[in-house]
């Protein structure tokens, strides 16, 4: 008698006990999205062992485009997949090119490096009048007191270039 | 020992005596206390160590979804933003107003040729070679007050900034010149210094020989008949006229150009200077001759 409740018991034991919880167990670590799997080449800043130096985030720089006034523009998603389904408006203003609003400036330029951030000035632009940003209100220069987006003029004060310059 | 007095035994005494130092006034062990040390699992300062703490944080733009695929990776590739910027030319501007300002302050000297080595040396203006800039470009902004006569050698130029210059009296030049060529020009002094000969400028490249040998932009390798005709037909144009140039004072200063080949004005290529004998060193050699001739350009199939 006591060795068949043993038996029972060892039995109840491992066939209502043991096997369903493990299973929940399994499920719920499925469930649960592991935040340390993140791959050791993504969950960090990557330098360059041979240079030395942080690593632009080279997935930014084949999809987006930075102004001269720190705006970063942007193609839309899913332009290019079923046109034919979509209307007319779409097939017009998917051909635009989007701004990205502040914080997403902010994050892409901290993906970058100084390099991408400097303001570059080509001959016969095309994006020439997009450098240009009007009637905003936020301060002019950055912590370290450098223009961030116009071009610094030579010897010239700014009631003068008011006058001159469409550039603010 | 004992042969001595008790005098010279004490002297002795003193002597081996060690010395009142800093030492001697410290304080006991104990009479003060640092902050106490705990163990890492009791300063933790408010905060509970756990598994997400500890675990490595997700990298900028990753967003709650498909973890290979961040923020900035759901937009459609346009390589073409930035594919080619290690082959696109920078001009770096300077308008108008700027260059009067320039002028007018005394930086720069207005009855001289102004070049890009003019305008570095002002140190106001740079243009730095090794970021694939390649000199000056001339805007229009203060175009409508510009009155200087110059006669100004720029890399790059608008119409309604060559119709400014030429309408105050001026001369506008727009020249090319080649990364070697600019890293001289932009920096004379570091170059004699160097010790190496001034260079020779080379010809534009392929998609640039177009707008050099184009007179409407008053490039360096148009023919001077073609030029005139040119800045008549821009002063029909913008509704000017051209002032006349034959009895100008300035007539010499407005008419100087460089070779094509020429870096700065009044040296050739191929001469070394030599700052600290001021002498001009030139070469003799043949094939030096031959090479800063530009003839190599021409005949380089031969």
């Amino acid at each position: 008698m006591s060795l068949l409740n043993k038996v029972s018991h060892l039995i109840r034991s491992s066939s209502v006990g043991c096997v369903p919880q493990c299973a929940a167990f399994a499920v719920q670590q499925q469930q649960c999205r592991g935040i340390a799997r993140i791959p050791h080449w993504e969950n960090h800043i990557r330098f360059d062992p041979a240079v030395g130096r942080k690593r632009p985030s080279q997935d930014v720089l084949d999809r987006f485009r930075r102004l001269n006034n720190g705006l970063w523009v942007r193609a839309v998603p899913g332009k290019h997949t079923k046109r034919y389904r979509k209307t007319e408006i779409w097939q017009a203003t998917s051909e635009y090119y989007v701004t990205c609003t502040k914080e997403e400036c902010w994050m892409l330029d901290k993906m970058m490096t100084p390099y991408w951030l400097r303001q570059r000035h080509y001959a016969d632009d095309p994006y020439a009048n997009y450098h240009v940003r009007h009637g905003i209100k936020s301060p002019r220069v950055d912590y370290k007191g450098e223009l961030t987006r116009e071009r610094p003029k030579v010897l010239i004060e700014d009631s003068v270039s008011e006058q001159h310059f469409y550039d603010r | 020992m004992g042969s001595k007095s008790a005098t010279e035994r004490a002297l002795n005494y003193l002597r081996r005596a060690p010395r009142v130092t800093l030492t001697d006034v410290r304080d006991n062990p104990g009479a003060r206390t640092k902050g106490r040390l705990v163990r890492k699992k009791d300063n933790m300062a408010g905060q509970q160590y756990n598994d997400l703490r500890g675990a490595g944080k997700p990298p900028l733009g990753w967003i709650w979804g498909d973890f290979y695929k961040p923020w900035q990776r759901i937009y459609p590739g346009a390589t073409f933003f930035n594919q080619d910027i290690n082959l696109r030319r920078e001009y770096p501007p300077l308008s108008l107003l700027e260059l009067q300002r320039l002028i007018d302050l005394g930086w720069l000297d207005p009855s001289l040729p102004i070049d890009l080595t003019a305008l570095c040396n002002t140190r106001q203006y740079r243009c730095d070679p090794s970021l694939r800039q390649f000199g000056v470009q001339l805007t229009d902004e203060g175009a409508s007050v510009f009155a200087a006569k110059v006669n100004l050698e720029v890399q790059w130029a608008s119409e309604t900034a060559i119709a400014a210059v030429e309408r105050a009296g001026g001369v506008v030049t727009t020249a090319y010149y080649d990364p070697i060529a600019l890293t001289a020009a932009v920096d004379p002094l570091k170059w004699f210094e160097k010790g190496e000969p001034i260079p020779r400028r080379h010809s534009p490249p392929a998609d640039l020989i177009g707008y050099y040998t184009d007179a409407r932009h008053r490039g360096y390798l148009a023919s001077p008949p073609a030029v005139e005709a040119a800045r008549s037909e821009l002063a029909l144009k913008i509704g000017y006229a051209l002032p006349d140039r034959t009895d100008d004072a300035q007539h010499d200063m407005l008419a100087a150009r460089k070779d094509p080949l020429q870096v700065f004005f009044g040296l050739a290529p191929g001469w070394v200077v030599n700052l600290a004998d001021q002498t001009l060193l030139k070469p003799k050699n043949p094939r030096l001759l031959h090479y800063y001739s530009g003839r190599l350009d021409a005949s380089k199939d031969s």
